[in-house]
Parts: C-alpha cells; structure tokens; sequence
C-alpha cells in the first residue's frame, strides 16, 4: 500500500487569514501573534492530507503567550545579569569592546538551540494524525552539545562539514520522534548527502573569493556577491531539497518506509523568486520610504527645522506618518511571505512525500504531553520559524 | 447517511463507516455505534481544504474524516461549538504573567542594569579604563572626520598642553581623579567637548573661541571632568552593550521592528545622558567653587552656547541628551557663592596659547 500526500490549500484561502493576521499583529502591537501562529498552522496542517486524512493541529494560542510570558521573564533577567557581567569581561580581560557581544552571543546560543528543540516537541506534540498524535522524546541537552559542535565544525572546515552535521541532526531528531507508538528511525549514510552539497560548496566558494579579493585587493570586487549571493542561495535551496529527497526516503516509522521525490526543479525557483520578491521586495521599500523621509527631512530649511523643534502636531503627524508607512509595508511583507514563500514551499514538499506499507493498526495512541512554556523560549529568543 | 473514514483514536487504522446526522447527535455506524451529542462535535478550525471535515468529540481524538460537502454544510450549521477553540489558561492569570514580564523587563533595565554596571565600571582598573579611552578616542576622531568629508585635524603644543594640565590640577584640588588626564584638542568649529572612559577628553576648538575668559572655558573642562570622575563614560558603554538584546526579547524580529528597537533605545539613552549631564554640572559647580572660580562663569558660557540652540519640545524633548540651558543657567547661578575671585586661573600667555592652539 502506497499512501500519497495531498496538498488540499489554496493562495486564495490562505489571503483573507493571512491578511487579518497582520492586520491584528500590528492593531495589538504584536501581542495576537501567537493566536495568529496557531491559526495558520491549523490552517496549513489541515491542508497536507497523506492518504486523504488530514493533519491537525491542537496547540492553543493562549497557551503560547502564557510560554511567552513565562520566558520574557526569565530571560529579562537573564539577560541584564549575564549580559552586564560579559560586557564587563570583554572590556578588563580582554581589552575589547568586541570581546563582550561576541560573548553574550555565545552565551545564548545554547538557550536558542534549546529553544528551537523544545519548540519542535511542542509542535509535534500539538499535531495528530488519524487521531494518533507525534511526540518528541527529551533529548534536548544532547541536541545542544551535537548542534554547537556542528556549528563549530562546519565554520572550521568552511563548509565542507554540511553534509555530515545536517544527516546528524536530522538523524538525532528523527530517532527521538514518535508517531503514536510507533518510534521513527532512519538509516543509511550521511555520505549519501555529499553529492546534494556540491553547488552550495561552490555557492560558499564563491564567497571566499570575493571576500578575500575585497579585503586583499579592492572593494569593488564587493560587487562579485550580486553573482556568490544567488549561487549561495541556490545552492542552499538545492542542498535542502534534495538533502529532504535523500534523508526522507532512509526514514521509516514502525512497518512503514517514507518516500520523498521532491521537484528539485521547482523548489530552487520558488526560493528564488519568494526571496527575491519577499525580501528584495522588503529592502526596496524600506530604502525607498527611509529615502523619502530623509530627503523630506534634509530639504527642511534650517528655520523651518528649528520650528519643527518646538512645533509639537507637526512632530505627531511626521510620527504617525513613519509608522504609516511602516505599518503598510509589514503588511504586504507578511501576506506575501505566505503567499509567495511559505505555501509553495510547503505544497511541493508535502506533496512529495508517500508513505509505502500498511501497519497502522499496530500503532497505538501516546498520551498528551504537558507543556508549561510551549513554544515561549522560542518566540522570545525569535527564531523566527515561521512554520 | 455518508461514507467516512473513522479513526478511534487508540489505534492508527482507518474504519470505514457510515455517518449520519440525526436529531441531537452525530451517529457513527459500527458493531458498537457511537452517537457524539451535537454539542460536544468538534473541529480544530481554519480548515484549508472545505471539502474536508475531521471531526470527534470535543476533548477526544477520535475523529471522523468526512467528505460529504452537503453534511459538511449540515454539521457547521446545526452544531453550536463545532470550531469553538479548546480552553487554554484563563485571561486573569495571562494578564497576571503579562504584567510579570513588564516588571521583569522594568526591573531589569531600570534597576539591575544601572546597579550592576554602575559597580562594575567602578571595579575596571584605570589602566583597562583607558585602553577603552583610546579606542573611544580613536572612533570620536574617525566619526568627525567622516562629518566633514576629510580627516578631523588634532592641535597639539606643548604650551597649549601645559595651559590645559595648568586649569584641570586647579579644578582637582583634594580630589583623586585617578587617571593620567589626556587633553585632545580638534580643529573642529562645534561647540562640544566629550568626555571618554580613562580620564580621555576631546576639546573642540570651538570652545576655545566662544570662551571670552579663562574662567569660562574653566567650567566647561570642570563639567567634562566630572564625567571622568563619575566614571559616565564607562559606565555608558558597559550599559549601552548589556541592554542589547533586552528590547529585541519583546519585539521579535519582523519589518519595521529594528526602527522602532532604535527609538526605543534613543529614548532610554537620551534619559539617562539627561541625568549624567546634570550629575556633571554639579561637580563643575562644587569644583568651581572650592577652586575659588565663579560659577557664574559657567552661566555665562551657556548663555552662548544656548544661542547656537533651540529648546526642543514636544516630542523632540525626550530625544534630547542635555537638559536645557534654562535650567543649567539656572542651576550654576545658584550655586554661585558670589566671593570674590581667587587666583588668577590662567596667564595671559597661556590663555593665549589655548586660543591659538590651532592656528599653526
């Protein structure tokens, strides 16, 4: 038995969500974004239907704030500590005002790394499929130490350490998740990943040359990045489509093997144009309006300008009207990143999925896990995972 | 009746079934049929696909899959909860953890990072103090330079030098500065002095020439002094690199977010550069004072400057980092003791070689 995956969800259901989303993010002041993240997610679960049956999603959006909450406080306090006590390091023990933020960024590292793993339990503890939810066994600490070294070995080695940190990873996280009863497992080698590396290492290559043509022979050869930039980015997007290919087909869960055949094709060219239009889109409007509002300010005479000092409406209507624009802009950002990045993305990976066997009546259900701070860590330290 | 794919919720299989909308429940056919009260059907809600239905017992997660889009249609209209979202925690006790998090982050940036970072910048040694003076220095010097299109010029003689070290050891009678001052004079026409971490002050030689008398410019380096002594400009920078990331935990990361974290900032900032102005002028007052050196003069230096100044209001107010000069007029007014003059501060050859340091 071959079980297929359907994509059951359209750009034009997704609009009238995606668009009250931003719209309550921004009239809350940001403080609706976890009901909003629980809301797309139900959305775009219940549109990846393997087998016809479609995913659920149960988390709560009440119960993220709270885990938000929970973490604001834990890491207000945190951060004024550690972070003082580093800044202080890097000035008498080191001499630098560098030494301190490169610190404090190392410092929470494994916070974020943590993070990232605990919110992975909570969403596939929150998921259910043909009423048997996923969970995600404790694990995290070793997540921490294998994810830090990995980072550690992919800098030293420039790259050429990819392949193998990311079948590692995948691997640790794999192994500890359950379907029900049914615990996943994956085999195979990680050398299978070498080949799906090759044009991000030329990507990452690229990089080199120009950063060191810029620093040893001159700027201008800053401008080579306009080519290493997108070789770079189409390179990660190739290594990420067929890294899914190759690490999804050595998974299995119980009886059942899973099957990927992603369009590599249509992958790369959808990161492609989403990036170029979300982000390009992005820092073009944000240059144009901050270009606006400074040729604006700058043509103000200087009399004029002393006036607008102690003119207190003509201040609020320049406030109002920055965040006019501000506001405006994140609006089109957040639809258009659903539209154009999220949903394709997530419509050709879910669809090139197939499950091959037959043993789902031998999986039984695993009871519902607790979470105090569900994904709060997460939002807080802002790993900005979308989905 | 419609066909449906029922999973219990215990196993992974699927079941065929037969289900059908009767009067108060939802029947699901089996050997052992179930009937799921119409109250109690529920569905997570925000469904992509609207020709599919999961729907089980709230509180269950035995579900039925249906495709029927005419009992699809008949269950959201007759079942009251269908998409009533399940309980999560209660709206007191999140408004609770909601203030919780405000203090935290009040408590943290108004009261454990000024405490700790106070104390800590006392504990740096002068020697580490000036290493950071330096770089301080050097960065103040590039920034100028960048203002103006070419390299900021440094004035430097040695009579100049000895007229600077001459007013700074008056100023310091019976106080222990603690540092090697080091006076750097720019060829820069702004009316500004800066002071920076190890006992490194920046003159402009714009002070210079507003500065009808030595008495004057005398206040000016006392108010720079005080920053030295106070440690401000240590203590600023330790503050300044803690805070960051305090303000990103609240905003996360989205466009827009960074333009309002930097305002955010310049107004925290521009606050506490208010209060470290005054502390300042206050120890430029007692200085003063005790070095037998009218305070009035001080008074008299801001009128000056002040004309190069408006006062902002309004908004603008809480993004200005000096208090106005109405109330530093003010202020070093009523600290003047009004006794007669003490020693001559400086000669007329050395007041000369300040006014001239840059002339060469």
């Amino acid at each position: 038995m071959v079980l297929e995956t359907k994509f059951a969800g359209s750009a034009r259901g997704l609009l009238p969500l995606a668009v009250w989303g931003g719209v309550a993010t921004v009239a809350t002041l940001g403080l609706y974004r976890c009901w909003i993240k629980t809301r797309l997610r139900r959305w775009y679960w219940s549109a990846i239907q393997p087998g016809g049956h479609p995913l659920e999603y149960t988390g709560l959006g009440g119960e993220k704030f709270q885990g938000f909450l929970i973490a604001v406080v834990a890491l207000a306090l945190y951060i004024a500590v550690v972070n003082s006590v580093l800044m202080y390091l890097g000035f008498a023990a080191l001499n630098s005002e560098h030494g301190g933020p490169v610190m404090a960024v190392i410092a929470i590292a494994p916070m974020v790394i943590y993070a990232r793993y605990r919110a992975r339990a909570y969403l596939l503890g929150r998921t259910r499929w043909r009423g048997i939810r996923f969970g995600l066994e404790a694990g995290a600490g070793g997540y921490v130490l294998r994810m830090l070294a990995g980072i550690l070995a992919v800098g030293l080695t420039l790259g050429a350490a990819l392949p193998y940190v990311f079948w590692d990873l995948d691997r640790y996280i794999t192994e500890r998740t359950w379907w029900g009863t049914a615990q996943m497992r994956m085999e195979g080698d990680w050398r299978e990943l070498i080949p799906a590396a090759r044009y991000l290492w030329i990507g990452l290559g690229a990089l080199l040359l120009v950063a060191a043509a810029a620093l040893l022979i001159d700027r201008a050869a800053l401008f080579g990045l306009l080519i290493a930039g997108p070789l770079t980015l189409g390179g990660w997007a190739y290594f990420r489509a067929e890294g899914f290919r190759i690490m999804t087909n050595a998974k299995s869960v119980g009886v059942m093997r899973l099957r990927a055949n992603p369009d590599t094709k249509a992958i790369v060219g959808t990161v492609f144009v989403g990036v170029t239009v979300v982000y390009g889109g992005l820092a073009v409007a944000v240059t144009l309006a901050q270009r606006g509002f400074d040729g604006r300010i700058a043509a103000i005479s200087y009399n004029d300008m002393t006036e607008l000092l102690v003119n207190v409406s003509a201040q609020w209507a320049i406030l109002a009207s920055f965040l006019a624009v501000m506001i405006a802009i994140y609006l089109f950002w957040a639809v258009l990143m659903h539209l154009v990045l999220v949903l394709p993305l997530l419509r050709l990976y879910a669809t090139a999925v197939s499950i091959e066997g037959d043993g789902f009546a031998a999986v039984a259900q695993r009871e519902e896990a607790r979470f105090a701070t569900a994904d709060g860590f997460g939002e807080a330290l802002d790993l900005g995972a979308g989905l | 009746m419609s066909a449906a794919d029922f999973f219990d919720g215990e196993s992974g299989a699927a079941h065929p079934v037969e289900v059908t909308l009767e009067a108060g429940h939802l029947r699901v056919d089996r050997t052992d049929p179930l009937l799921w009260p119409l109250a109690e059907v529920h569905a997570v809600g925000d469904a992509a696909d609207p020709s599919c239905l999961s729907v089980g017992p709230k509180g269950d997660a035995a579900r039925v899959v249906i495709r029927d889009e005419e009992l699809i249609a008949a269950l959201r209209r007759v079942c009251p909860a269908l998409e009533t979202p399940e309980r999560g925690p209660g709206w007191l006790r999140l408004l609770g953890l909601a203030v919780a998090a405000g203090a935290a982050v009040w408590v943290s940036v108004a009261l454990i990072l000024p405490a700790l970072t106070t104390r800590l910048a006392a504990s740096l040694t002068p020697e580490a103090e000036a290493l950071l003076g330096d770089v301080s220095l050097r960065n103040r010097l590039a920034e100028l330079g960048e203002d103006d299109g070419t390299p900021v010029r440094v004035c430097a003689t040695p009579e100049a030098d000895a007229a600077l070290t001459k007013l700074a050891d008056r100023i310091l009678i019976g106080i222990d500065i603690r540092y090697d001052l080091q006076f750097t004079v720019v060829d820069y026409g702004g009316l500004n002095a800066i002071s920076m971490p190890g006992g490194r002050i920046l003159i402009m030689n714009g002070i210079f020439q507003a500065a009808e008398t030595a008495e004057e410019l005398a206040s000016v380096v006392a108010h720079e002094l005080g920053h030295s002594y106070h440690r401000h400009a240590t203590t600023r920078a330790l503050r300044e690199a803690a805070a960051q990331g305090l303000p990103e935990l609240l905003i996360g990361n989205f466009p827009g977010g960074d333009q309002v974290l930097e305002v955010i900032r310049r107004l925290t900032q521009a606050r506490y550069k208010r209060s470290i102005e005054i502390e300042a002028d206050v120890f430029a007052h007692e200085r003063l004072r005790d070095a037998g050196i009218p305070v009035s003069a001080m008074a008299s230096l801001f009128v000056k400057m002040s004309l190069f100044e408006r006062e902002q209001l309004g908004l603008a107010s809480h993004l200005q980092t000096h208090p106005s000069f109405a109330d530093r007029i003010a202020a070093a007014e009523a600290a003047d003791a009004g006794g007669a003059p003490g020693a001559e501060l400086l000669s007329a050859a050395e007041w000369t070689a300040l006014r001239t340091v840059c002339d060469a």
